[in-house]
């Protein structure tokens, strides 16, 4: 079998392992792979042709593909190396990796360093359990988008959207553009689950419906979709059933959470955290296998792309340092707990060597609000758990954790008025 | 009349109230910072977006071009913008940025390329 020694292999072209691969490349590391199974770099940024990418990075509001391009430009006048259509089998504790093509066949990958950046997937219907029948007509919310906006298909021409999650409110107003009917956005939370921003450009700039605390109870038809069953829900998330009522439609889309995709990590031994579905990180984003890395959303989901190439470039950064022997094991770490009000927090353990970066969710909307991070407190007008939270810290705004092992990320609402 | 429109500018989300009567509004309630004013000035006289769509290519390998408005297009124009670039379709060789409509439907807005095509 073809052999490829390598000093970093990157799993994944998207936004992450794009921004991974070139900080690495200009901290020095001279031999990067980068593994890809599609047929470009990029990753999901090439259906996502709406804008509100960028503004963090380059400060400019752009498309998805032109956030892209800038970043496959720097790829490409580098003597860093693509793989396209290459999918990744095997990913083990040593580092080696498995992977095929059709130039190369069947070949290894003996790397020094591995950043994990495969991203996240959708959930399925089968992940939210809804009865009924198994129609056509039922599609992930980011299958319908690569449909209209990367093959020019229109799934269907009467939709509803179940969750309404960005991609399932982008989706909204897409096919509102493309001409066909939504007939309404159901979420079972008393509030969107995406950013404001879209509820209101792609929502109520359009009087698409938006059910608040409902659900889809039951799913119509034999050969196509025909229709849904949805019910209010009571406090508890269980649908009201007296309360039913039919919608027709010949589409549904599903728009109910992402999951980081971690096959891959699992197998080489790297632990996950259920808080995040991603790799238990340090603040280096190196997980708990030695030389691997992880960034972007295969560590957690985020809500903006620029900060998925910010974790690829601390990432890259890091591997660059590891492979330079600047990253020890430390024989001490500090593991972050959970408090009151959190969601999730990376990384999950600080070795205490370098700055930290936390990557804070909140479980519920607070304003006038604090985020403490051990004896370390910040106020913020609002928390949003529709948007994480950057706190950036040294390893001393936490030193007197190091006698615990421990410090505890929590948030609270502040007493008065805003 | 008193209507209600929430600023968008960040994650706070202001709730703005004001009164319309015709050309005239109130003073402008619930807005917690400047830009915010402005915006919600620009929402309330001439509310505009971005366009983002596709427009359809003749090449193999690509069926669709990404493309956007270079500004900001009235609202209620925003369909007849879509039903006009659906009568265009693409062929050549293309540059980011490059411009694919000059002027649609005769507003100071070009429809742009938001990806090469080599």
């Amino acid at each position: 079998m073809l052999t490829k020694e390598v000093d970093l292999a990157i799993i994944g072209a998207g936004p992450a392992g794009m921004g991974a691969a070139l900080s690495a490349h200009e901290a020095g590391v001279e031999n990067i792979l980068v593994l890809e199974r599609a047929e470009n770099a990029g990753g999901l940024l090439h259906q996502c042709i709406h804008t509100g990418f960028g503004l963090h990075y380059f400060k400019e509001d752009l498309t998805g593909p032109e956030y892209a391009e800038r970043f496959i430009a720097k790829l490409s006048s580098s003597n860093i190396k693509l793989c396209l259509n290459t999918m990744v089998i095997h990913l083990r504790a040593d580092r080696s990796i498995v992977a095929m093509n059709a130039e190369w066949g069947e070949f290894r990958v003996l790397p020094r360093t591995v950043i994990l950046a495969m991203g996240c997937r959708e959930k399925t219907r089968f992940g939210i359990g809804i009865p009924g029948s198994r129609p056509a007509g039922i599609f992930t919310a980011g299958l319908a988008q690569k449909l209209v906006n990367v093959d020019g298909y229109l799934p269907g021409r009467e939709f509803v959207i179940l969750g309404s999650g960005d991609i399932g409110m982008i989706m909204a107003r897409r096919l509102h553009m493309e001409g066909a009917s939504v007939k309404a956005v159901v979420e079972i939370m008393p509030r969107v689950g995406g950013l404001i921003r879209n509820e209101i450009q792609c929502l109520r700039d359009f009087d698409i419906p938006l059910l608040l605390r409902h659900t889809v109870t039951q799913i119509y038809g034999n050969d196509r979709l025909k229709g849904v069953r949805i019910a209010p829900v009571d406090d508890n998330g269980n649908p009201l059933k007296e309360q039913e009522r039919s919608i027709d439609c010949d589409t549904l889309l599903l728009s109910v959470g992402l999951i980081p995709e971690n096959e891959l990590s699992k197998e080489a031994g790297v632990k996950i955290d259920r808080a995040t579905g991603g790799p238990f990180v340090d603040e280096f984003s190196q997980t708990n296998v030695d030389g691997v890395f992880a960034a972007g959303n295969v560590v957690q989901v985020y809500d903006l792309v620029d900060n998925v190439t910010f974790g690829g470039e601390v990432a890259g950064q890091n591997a660059a340092r590891y492979i330079n022997g600047e990253i020890k094991k430390g024989a001490k770490e500090i593991l972050v707990v959970i408090g009151e009000g959190i969601k999730s927090v990376t990384p999950q353990r600080i070795t205490g060597s370098g700055n930290i970066e936390f990557a804070v969710r909140v479980k519920e909307p607070l304003e006038n609000a604090e985020l403490t991070v051990g004896e370390y407190r910040k106020k913020h007008k609002v928390l949003s758990p529709a948007e994480v939270v950057k706190v950036k810290l040294k390893a001393s705004d936490v030193a007197e954790s190091w006698e615990s092992g421990n410090v505890t990320v929590a948030c609270h609402r502040l007493k008065g008025d805003v | 009349m008193t209507k209600e429109l929430i600023c968008i500018l960040c994650p706070l989300g202001c709730k703005a109230r004001f009164e319309v009567n015709g050309q005239d509004i109130s003073k402008i309630l619930g807005i917690r910072c400047k830009k915010g004013a402005e915006y919600v000035k620009q929402e309330i006289f001439h509310p505009a977006r971005v366009l983002t769509t596709t427009l359809k290519t003749r090449r193999s390998g690509a069926s669709l071009l990404p493309v956007r408005s270079d500004k900001p297009i009235p609202k209620d124009r925003l369909i007849a913008c879509m039903k006009e670039i659906a009568h265009n379709t693409v062929d050549g060789p293309v540059e980011l940025g490059q411009i694919m409509i000059k002027g649609i439907l005769d507003l100071d807005a070009n429809i742009i390329a938001c990806r090469s095509l080599p």
